[in-house]
């Protein structure tokens, strides 16, 4: 069989065809996989046989629609975005400006390593419940989300410094380029697309984090709450539909940075 | 003047350049010739400061630019802000003269606004050449800048280059393995020794550049010594 490619086929055919693939990778498969998962639970749901204890994927949906036209939902989903935002821009910020410094001056990374150490093995569960102890319940997720996220944007952005070209910077050195363009012009675009990476596998997990911590803490206006609230009443198909729109929110959020992540590597693919 | 006084550089128990005292001229060119891994870019590295030695270097403060081996350029930047990255001192308006001029003279005008991706080996290393002649230093570090680009590329880039050199008055210092280049180019040549480094050879050259050639009987006896001292002083490294 012959393979098509750019040596074999009209140019304009070639591109429909890279078009072709483009889509079926990033949007056809995808949504497959998702159809594939949403079968699974409904023949699960359907076996089991009790939608009050697990819904099917059309009862979720319908206790979405009903939350959708409730103020509560986008309370809670707007305070819930709030401190996912909040903690993620104050880990995002404070990861960068250590692991910058810490790449300049060694010794501050011999002082963060063990602290970024501990943070990554302490268990998430523990520091939930001592920061619910400490804190009030707005500011106890936001701790947990920085908690978890700054490890992960520190360790990125210090393996990214450590793998700029040392002969660059050799070259800059030499040249007595200044400070601020040796940072701006070369070390900042150097390390850019692996922090945007950390960027996007992070805030996810941030939205999870966040959420685990105001079902402990009991956060007004959060998804957290109104997850514990449907436990507490037994209503498993609220939890569900809660469920999606928690995946939905970190989708949404993960999207975000895939954007800024998709212009930088645009920028950077010209070069 | 440079002045290099019993320089002494190990790598470990390795001993690379051996009590080296040397005088560069201010507005001459001085070729190192030397076998493969003998030192040569380790004492550029030296005159340039990016290693550290035992002994003195005196260069009254002396500004340096540098020609690597390989270019140095930042992917991330086009040919014309890769030229300009170094000329951060200059006003925004001295800084396009320079690079305007520099990479007229290296012939990429038409190229300023390619990214390295985009541009062959021969053209990175012209982009790296109007990078160190725009950058206004009192010394010109050369270190065999063309080496692995193809016979003919190296001959039009080592033409391009003593072009733009013979209109330029700083002090030079050029590595090279090509004794013909170094005869027609230099002031001064200097061989090297195999390792550990020292003056085996040091001959100064009068005759004016414009009437050099290789079949001049006494570049010819030049010649003839410095690949005598090579063969006498090459090892299997």
């Amino acid at each position: 069989m012959r393979r098509l490619s750019a040596a074999n086929c009209p140019t304009t055919t070639f591109i429909a065809y890279m078009k072709t693939r483009v889509i079926l990778s990033n949007i056809l498969y995808p949504l497959c996989t998702l159809l594939a998962l949403i079968a699974v639970w409904w023949v699960a749901s359907l076996s089991i046989g009790i939608p009050l204890f697990f819904p099917t994927p059309s009862a979720v949906l319908a206790e979405l629609g009903g939350l959708l036209v409730s103020d509560s939902f986008y309370l809670a989903i707007g305070g819930t975005l709030s401190r996912t935002i909040i903690s993620f821009i104050l880990a995002f910020a404070i990861g960068v400006c250590a692991a910058a410094l810490a790449g300049l001056f060694k010794p501050m990374h011999r002082i963060l390593r063990p602290i970024v150490v501990i943070l990554r093995a302490i268990p998430t569960m523990s520091v939930i419940l001592i920061s619910v102890l400490w804190l009030d319940n707005f500011w106890s997720p936001v701790l947990i989300g920085f908690l978890i996220v700054f490890p992960l944007v520190y360790t990125g952005m210090y393996e990214a410094i450590g793998e700029v070209d040392r002969e660059l910077i050799e070259m800059a050195r030499l040249y007595k380029v200044s400070r601020k363009d040796t940072l701006t012009k070369l070390l900042i675009p150097s390390v850019t697309p692996t922090v945007l990476t950390v960027a996007k596998s992070s805030v996810s997990l941030n939205v999870k984090v966040i959420i685990a911590a105001e079902v402990i803490a009991l956060t007004a206006r959060s998804i957290g709450a109104q997850m514990q609230l449907s436990k507490i009443t037994i209503d498993i198909p609220v939890l569900f539909a809660w469920t999606v729109a928690a995946i939905l929110l970190a989708f949404l959020l993960e999207f975000a940075v895939s954007l800024v992540q998709f212009t930088v590597r645009r920028h950077y693919d010209k070069a | 003047m440079i002045k290099l006084k019993n320089v002494t550089k190990n790598y470990g128990s390795l001993k690379v350049l051996d009590d080296i005292t040397l005088e560069l001229e201010d507005g001459k060119i001085t070729c190192i010739i030397g076998g493969s891994g003998t030192g040569k870019s380790t004492l550029l590295n030296v005159l340039a400061g990016l290693t550290d030695f035992e002994g003195t270097v005196l260069t009254d403060n002396a500004t340096v630019s540098y020609m690597f081996q390989s270019e140095r350029l930042i992917p991330t930047l086009t040919a014309r802000q890769n030229v300009e990255f170094v000329l951060g001192a200059m006003s925004p308006d001295e800084r396009k003269a320079a690079a305007d001029a520099m990479l007229s003279a290296v012939e990429l005008t038409d190229f300023q606004n390619l990214y390295p991706k985009a541009l062959s080996g021969g053209m990175k290393q012209r982009v790296a050449m109007a990078r160190a002649f725009a950058y206004p230093s009192d010394v010109l570090l050369v270190d065999e800048p063309f080496k692995g680009l193809d016979m003919v590329l190296t001959e039009k880039l080592t033409k391009l280059f003593t072009d733009i050199l013979q209109k330029d008055g700083r002090t030079v210092v050029y590595v090279t393995h090509n004794i013909g280049e170094a005869v027609l180019l230099a002031d001064r040549i200097i061989v090297l020794s195999a390792l550990p480094a020292k003056l085996v050879y040091d001959v100064n050259i009068d005759i004016p550049k414009d009437k050099r050639s290789l079949t001049d009987s006494k570049l010819f006896a030049i010649r003839n010594e410095i690949y005598t001292v090579l063969k006498e002083n090459a090892t299997d490294r």
